[in-house]
């Protein structure tokens, strides 16, 4: 071994000996995993869905006219979009998981959130990741996980 | 950091691609022609009226603070017209500005949606009009934000509709060289300040500058897994300031939905009409954004399909929230004295009476194609003096396609409209 590789070896060995960072080497493999998702919700499709993937049941009625209401009645219809998302998401009905349940079982609470929003299991590559993020993000709540979840791009293809 | 600022930041990426460099001015493209005033206000006094009812007073002056005259209302009626307040102004609205008497929806169904995309785009139209989708031809609001001043032009361009039947189709075209990108802003205020929207769209995420930053990148991040292109539904593209300012706007009227503030706002010794509610909100909105074109409509005179008299008590309502809005133009910095207000139905309705007998013994009226009368309609310039020619009544034939190039011309932009125009400038209106 040269004497240049034996410094790299060593400055490698003493930063992974004083960090507790995961580090996953994808080399260059770009993480794509769009689940044969092809279509684009339309935006009425879209609350309906996300009420029922949020609450577990279709959405009333009465609470779709007025998301309907609300959703025609405004041109911007991005703006109105997430003013639905987070209105769903602070309602008092809606079961969350508690931060002490995320803790207990994060890679649990994370392929759940995989497969209720986005109809698939995590890759191993977004498990780890989110895995060190609700570790080190100890703050994020579900409600936050969920409020990412339902307004990443994905979310808007079926 | 409240969702309202995270919403800006989480907007900026997408906003500073759509939003192009501002000029020193102020503006992107200057538009050719100098301008009469910098904000023009059009209500569409729609529904179907009748010149037999509003400027030749048929049934005396039902229309007290729009026109001038004190003839008394036809006595049988009478009783089916609710008081108003005073006026709050000292004069009519006619002694503001010019009166044009005699203007012809001159071609197309005299349908609702025909006459207010007819004025809406300058363009006649014709049976072929889809109900489904936005009109072929552009809007004035893209005629506007396409040759003014599009950077600001969203927050500068309000479409505020009765009624979600139908008109928040017009807020912007299908044409190629227009379309979305220069829509207007378009709200229904009416349903949409309704009691159950403003119940339940009023709760907010708030995260603090710390956890916004984290969402961000956790969107990013999921984003990045994700290879389509995501293109936006169909819907007007606000800068992210001013998608900020309108979620404000938007909370504060909730708000006073909720509490109670927003029950009957202009004490109407009665109450207050759906016209008259969406007035109110145009007045908020034009006393938050000061937009540069605002287009409102009413509508409940159509009542008069049924109910002759109660159309007349509908059209006495209007006169007094056309009023209104004037008075609360002239009450906000900014568009005080710097404000060309115009005033048109956009179909007139018919001679002859339907089978239709109300409380008062009076026959109600239709708008049919075969009835010249569905095709006569007043128009009411106003504006400051010096810009508009002020107590002036017109008698010259115009067209209700005339406005969109009245409009233009006030914002100064007539002569950059590269498409063809059937109407002409009102230009009698200036002085």
């Amino acid at each position: 071994m040269s004497t240049v590789r034996f410094y790299i070896a060593l400055i490698a060995l003493v930063l992974a000996s004083c960090s507790n960072e995961v580090v996953y080497d994808v080399g260059t493999l770009e993480p794509s995993n769009e689940g044969n998702k092809t279509e684009l919700k339309d935006d009425l499709q879209f609350m309906s869905i996300a009420y029922r993937d949020l609450f577990g049941e279709e959405v009333p009625p009465d609470v779709l006219s007025t998301m309907r209401k609300a959703y025609i009645s405004f041109g911007d219809k991005e703006l109105i979009i997430d003013e639905i998302v987070q209105t769903m998401l602070v309602s008092p009905d809606l079961d969350l998981p508690s931060d002490a349940a995320i803790a207990a079982d994060r890679p649990a609470f994370i392929s759940d959130t995989y497969r209720k929003f986005l109809l698939r299991d995590p890759s191993d590559f977004e498990l780890a990741f989110w895995e060190s993020q609700l570790m080190e993000q100890t703050d994020l709540t579900a409600k936050d996980v969920y409020y990412v979840f339902m307004t990443c791009q994905e979310y808007k293809y079926y | 950091m409240d969702r309202r600022s995270f919403i800006k930041k989480s907007a900026l990426g997408a906003a500073s691609i759509a939003v192009p460099t501002i000029l020193p001015s102020g503006r992107l493209f200057a538009a050719t022609g100098s301008r009469r005033a910098n904000h023009v206000v059009f209500c569409l006094f729609s529904g179907g009226v009748r010149n037999l009812e509003s400027v030749l007073k048929n049934e005396g002056n039902l229309m007290p603070h729009m026109l001038k005259g004190n003839s008394s209302i036809s006595s049988d009626i009478a009783g089916s017209i609710d008081a108003m307040p005073s006026s709050p102004l000292s004069k009519t609205l006619q002694e503001y500005g010019t009166l044009f008497t005699n203007i012809k929806f001159s071609d197309g169904p005299t349908g609702h949606f025909n006459g207010h995309t007819s004025a809406i785009t300058g363009q006649h139209t014709n049976s072929n009009l889809s109900l489904r989708t936005n009109p072929p031809m552009p809007t004035v609001f893209e005629l506007y934000r396409k040759h003014n001043s599009p950077v600001h032009a969203a927050r500068n361009a309000w479409w505020i509709s009765h009624s979600n039947n139908l008109y928040p189709l017009l807020n912007h075209s299908s044409h190629p060289d227009y379309g979305l990108n220069y829509a207007a802003n378009q709200i229904a205020p009416n349903p949409f300040f309704g009691w159950d929207v403003s119940t339940n769209l009023r709760h907010e995420l708030e995260f603090t500058d710390q956890k916004a930053s984290t969402i961000k990148d956790l969107q990013a991040y999921m984003d990045s897994n994700f290879k389509k292109t995501y293109s936006l539904n169909s819907g007007v593209i606000n800068s992210a300031d001013d998608r900020e300012e309108m979620v404000a706007w938007m909370t504060e009227m909730q708000n006073k939905r909720v509490t109670g503030q927003l029950n009957n706002p202009w004490s109407i010794p009665s109450w207050m009409s759906g016209d008259q509610y969406n007035v109110f909100f145009a007045e908020e909105l034009i006393k938050k954004f000061q937009p540069e074109l605002t287009v409102v409509n009413l509508f409940n005179v159509d009542v008069a399909h049924e109910n002759f008299s109660e159309y007349c008590n509908a059209l006495n309502r209007a006169d007094y929230a056309v009023a209104h809005l004037w008075d609360t133009i002239q009450s906000t910095p900014g568009m005080k004295d710097d404000t060309v207000l115009i005033v048109m139905p956009e179909i007139g309705r018919n001679l002859n009476a339907n089978s239709i007998i109300d409380q008062n013994g009076r026959a109600a009226l239709d708008h049919t194609n075969g009835d010249p009368m569905a095709r006569d309609v007043f128009c009411m310039v106003i504006g400051p003096d010096g810009v508009v020619n002020q107590d002036s009544v017109n008698t010259d034939l115009g067209a209700t396609v005339d406005v969109v190039p009245t409009i233009a011309d006030i914002l100064g932009f007539r002569q950059d409209i590269d498409v063809s125009l059937p109407g002409n400038v009102l230009q009698s209106a200036f002085s």
